[in-house]
């Protein structure tokens, strides 16, 4: 009992991270991870938890996803939220995964696309993608096939996508489940459908920069995380936008 | 030519041409993947550019917020001191001023009027006028030049589209962005821009939920900014030849554009050759960044000198297949003239060998080293060899030349090999398939040496010469001897003589000389005729012949006299038997014309040394003895005499 209670005071000593220095968080507006309009989201959530556990004090910013990865490779940035991981990004990012979520095609009904291969293989459809954003396996490889026939439309935010989707001027963009609200306009319903990608799940978590903070610091933060994951608060958190099959889909990953 | 070359220089072109095709294709991917890369970055680049500088001003209009909220009470000259000691310069650009619009409702309007003139501004008035709920007039912007001056007053909520801007910004609590505007005031070029507004909330924590902002919102600070100057101050470093234009919302519609950049004078728009839009979301509001690339941009990246891979690779293709039908057409050349010079030198050989075959000679090829032979089928038709035979060697063609020619065949070869004499010109006899000898000629040179002029080959001709050797030796023979008898004539019968005569002295030997004159010889070629007497003395002949030895000399010198020369170990005994003997045989009768004709001669004879030295001497030895014989009427030297002109017919 002793020892139990003692690795636990250890583990509690172990995770709290350094505080002694503001830190930096920047938000992207995206669906319901944020929004700016209302200037809330799931990722406000999360950072406010982060907040409230570890004591530390952040600054907050709303940036584009794009400015985000340069400012966490310069070490700029210290944290980041609901981030994908790639062969390229770990070199200079380290993640605390908290859930996961699936990819899917929101493609218009009139572009007449059945399969995935069929919008890569007509050159008059578009494809709106954020930039720097990834996805999934097979999300990534359309979007490069796409690009390599130059039919990308870039945005720096989600929003101007779906307006872009319904104005015609792209045929499809690539969506998560937080776009969910979005996509359950009547508007949206009729003129577009869904294509899986049948990749599974990507994992999504707190991004942190491994040029300002030490390997022992981002070991601190992803127990912050973990302890998150297991005490339920993420499940809350994700609760609050999602209906809780969803939600538990998402974080029980 | 084959086929197989002449196709080469077509073959080295399309390979050429299509390695080129291949490589210029390639490099097209290759600066295609490059411009594209340069041109995405560029995009970027612009988007993030602006974003960033709407960042910075967005810091100053939260900045004037803090100022703001943190001196609630502040007033003008506090609010202008702030805005002064901003660094507003080129870092800034597009932002025309920093301005504070307070939200008053309807009943609060006079207060804020009373202010106003309490501080100075006794013109100031909102405007649009009218009644409205709630009002949000500009009451002080900053720096306070003309064209801002201009906007003091102004009632933002009267206009719906700022309205939308002001409310969309209390709710976030963000930075909210107008649609396009026109700005007011003297603007030299484009007048288009847009207005921040950022929310001014009353309390010491910011609201956390719209319903919190709504309730303590006290006004916004806002800046109206100059899309031109803004951009000025962006693309400096637009690299040359993209076009650069920046929409309102994301429509690409010409009355929504905030800003286009303008090309070099050389540059004249044409087709781009890249082109994309990106959405840029700033202050919850959407631009459209559009960028276009002209030549200009891919021919300063030396993209568009692909073409120059092709032109060179075509020029080098052309060049290299130049060259491979200039290598095949010269091998093909020297073909054809080791096939002229094959074929005149076949000719050649074919009219040697004709003219040779035609001469009857034969030509034959001795290989020194190992003494083989090659010949024609003259040459063994001539040396008496069988047609299907093979090709003899020296030993052999040695082994066929008469035993007396052999030394002298030989030494005249030697002679020939070393060097001694330029050619070698031969007459021998070889043996004939028929057991006889043929006379042949052989001619040949050295065509070939070795080291310290060693004979290697020998090419020669070999003519035959039989019958040119028989038809001397024909006339040699008539030269010699009597044509009638075939005995030898007076001259070679003296030469015979004085040889004999020499030799019996030099060994000291005996030598005999019988002549023999027929008694009545012309009284028979009288009268049975010359043909008659001819074949009497033929038949004469051929008796006094076959009485002597083989090594003794008979001859004709007269009409009817004959002579004979013995020679070898002779004395006066056997001498006087073979006189006897002829005398018998002379005397033997004969039939001639189927006339039995007898008649007889008259022998005389004469020993060297006893009866005479010389020819002379001993001739007339021998003729004294003849007529001494003659007179005394013995036509037979010691033999039983018969009576003369006794004929008898058969």
């Amino acid at each position: 009992m002793l020892l139990v209670v003692l690795a636990s005071c250890l583990g509690l000593a172990q995770a709290r991270p350094d505080c002694s220095r503001p830190l930096s968080l920047a938000l992207h507006d995206h669906g319901l991870l944020y929004s700016a309009e209302t200037g809330e989201g799931i990722d406000k959530d999360i950072a406010d938890e982060l907040a409230r556990r570890s004591g530390c004090r952040f600054h907050v910013s709303l940036l584009p996803r794009a400015r985000i990865w340069q400012l966490i490779e310069s070490g700029a940035l210290d944290f980041s939220l609901s981030g994908i991981s790639n062969a390229e990004r770990e070199k200079f990012a380290a993640f605390a995964w908290y859930f996961s979520n699936k990819y899917y095609l929101l493609v218009r009904r009139d572009a007449q696309v059945a399969r995935l291969e069929d919008f890569e293989r007509n050159a008059r459809l578009k494809l709106g993608v954020i930039r720097s954003f990834r996805y999934s396996a097979s999300a990534n490889r359309l979007v490069d096939v796409v690009d390599a026939r130059q039919g990308l439309t870039l945005s720096s935010g989600l929003a101007p996508l779906f307006k872009a989707l319904q104005a015609n001027q792209i045929q499809a963009m690539i969506v998560e489940p937080f776009d969910y609200p979005t996509l359950e306009s009547e508007r949206l319903r009729e003129l577009s459908q869904i294509i899986e990608f049948g990749d599974p799940p990507v994992p999504h978590g707190l991004i942190m920069s491994r040029v300002s903070l030490s390997e022992a610091e981002q070991g601190r933060w992803r127990a912050l995380v973990d302890e998150m994951r297991r005490d339920g608060t993420v499940l809350r958190i994700f609760e609050k936008y999602f209906k809780p099959e969803l939600a538990r889909a998402m974080v029980q990953f | 030519m084959g086929l197989r070359w002449r196709g080469l220089p077509w073959l080295v072109l399309a390979a050429g041409l299509g390695l080129s095709l291949l490589v210029w294709q390639q490099q097209c991917r290759h600066e295609e993947r490059q411009l594209r890369a340069a041109f995405d970055v560029s995009l970027r680049d612009v988007g993030q550019r602006v974003e960033q500088r709407m960042a910075a001003h967005e810091h100053l209009l939260q900045g004037l917020r803090g100022f703001v909220e943190a001196y609630p009470q502040t007033d003008a000259a506090a609010l202008r001191r702030y805005v002064d000691a901003l660094p507003l310069g080129a870092d800034y650009a597009g932002l025309q001023g920093l301005g504070l619009a307070l939200l008053v409702d309807a009943a609060e309007l006079p207060e804020l009027l009373r202010r106003q003139r309490l501080a100075g501004n006794e013109s100031f008035r909102i405007w649009p006028e009218g009644q409205r709920p709630r009002h949000a007039p500009v009451v002080q912007i900053e720096p306070g030049v003309a064209r801002n001056q201009l906007m003091l007053g102004r009632d933002l909520l009267a206009e719906p589209l700022l309205a939308e801007v002001l409310e969309a910004a209390r709710d976030s609590g963000r930075l909210a962005l107008s649609t396009k505007l026109a700005l007011p005031g003297p603007q030299t070029g484009n007048p288009a821009g847009f207005l921040m507004a950022l929310p001014i909330y009353r309390g010491n924590e910011p609201p956390t939920s719209v319903t919190q902002r709504r309730e303590r919102l006290r006004g916004w600070v806002v800046a109206p900014v100059l899309v031109q100057e803004l951009m000025a101050s962006l693309y400096g470093e637009l690299p040359p030849g993209l076009l650069l234009a920046l929409y309102d919302g994301q429509e690409l519609a010409a009355d929504r554009l905030l800003y286009r950049s303008v090309l070099a004078t050389e540059d004249e728009p044409v087709r781009p050759l890249l082109q994309a839009q990106e959405f840029l979301v700033v202050g919850g509001h959407t631009w459209t960044v559009s960028l276009q690339a002209q030549p200009r941009f891919a021919s300063l990246r030396g993209a568009l000198g692909t073409e120059a891979v092709l032109l060179a690779g075509a020029g080098l293709s052309g060049l290299l297949s130049l060259l491979a039908w200039l290598l095949a057409t010269s091998r093909g050349r020297a073909l054809a003239l080791a096939e002229r010079m094959t074929r005149a030198l076949r000719e050649s050989e074919q009219r040697w060998a004709f003219a040779l075959e035609g001469a009857g000679d034969g030509v034959w090829d001795l290989h020194t080293v190992d003494g083989s032979i090659s010949s024609s089928a003259r040459w063994k038709t001539i040396m008496g060899l069988r047609p299907g035979q093979g090709e003899p060697n020296l030993s052999q063609l040695l082994a066929c030349t008469h035993p007396e020619d052999l030394p002298r065949l030989e030494s005249e070869l030697q002679r020939c090999l070393d060097g001694q004499s330029p050619s070698l010109v031969s007459e021998y006899r070889v043996a004939s398939g028929s057991g006889g000898w043929n006379w042949v000629l052989a001619r040949a040179t050295v065509v070939e040496r070795g080291e310290q002029g060693r004979p290697l080959r020998i090419i020669g001709t070999l003519s035959d010469i039989n019958a040119r050797r028989q038809s001397e030796e024909r006339l040699r023979f008539m030269a010699l001897h009597d044509p009638l008898t075939e005995l030898a004539n007076r001259a070679h019968f003296d030469e015979r003589m004085h040889f004999a005569l020499a030799n019996s002295r030099r060994y000291n030997e005996n030598l005999g000389l019988i002549l023999l004159d027929l008694d009545r010889f012309k009284p028979i070629n009288d009268q049975f005729g010359h043909a008659v007497g001819d074949q009497l003395l033929q038949t004469v002949a051929r008796r006094i012949k076959s009485s002597v030895r083989e090594t003794d000399t008979v001859g004709r010198i007269g009409g009817d006299e004959f002579v004979v020369l013995l020679t070898g170990p002779v004395t006066r005994e056997t001498a006087q038997l073979v006189a006897d003997k002829i005398f018998n045989q002379v005397a033997l009768p004969m039939e001639l014309n189927g006339l039995h004709i007898e008649i007889t001669c008259s022998l005389g004879l004469a020993l060297y040394p006893e009866d005479g030295q010389d020819e002379l001497s001993l001739t007339k030895a021998a003729d004294d003895s003849m007529y001494r014989n003659k007179r005394a009427g013995r036509r037979l030297m010691g033999g039983e005499a018969r009576a003369p002109g006794e004929f008898k017919a058969p």
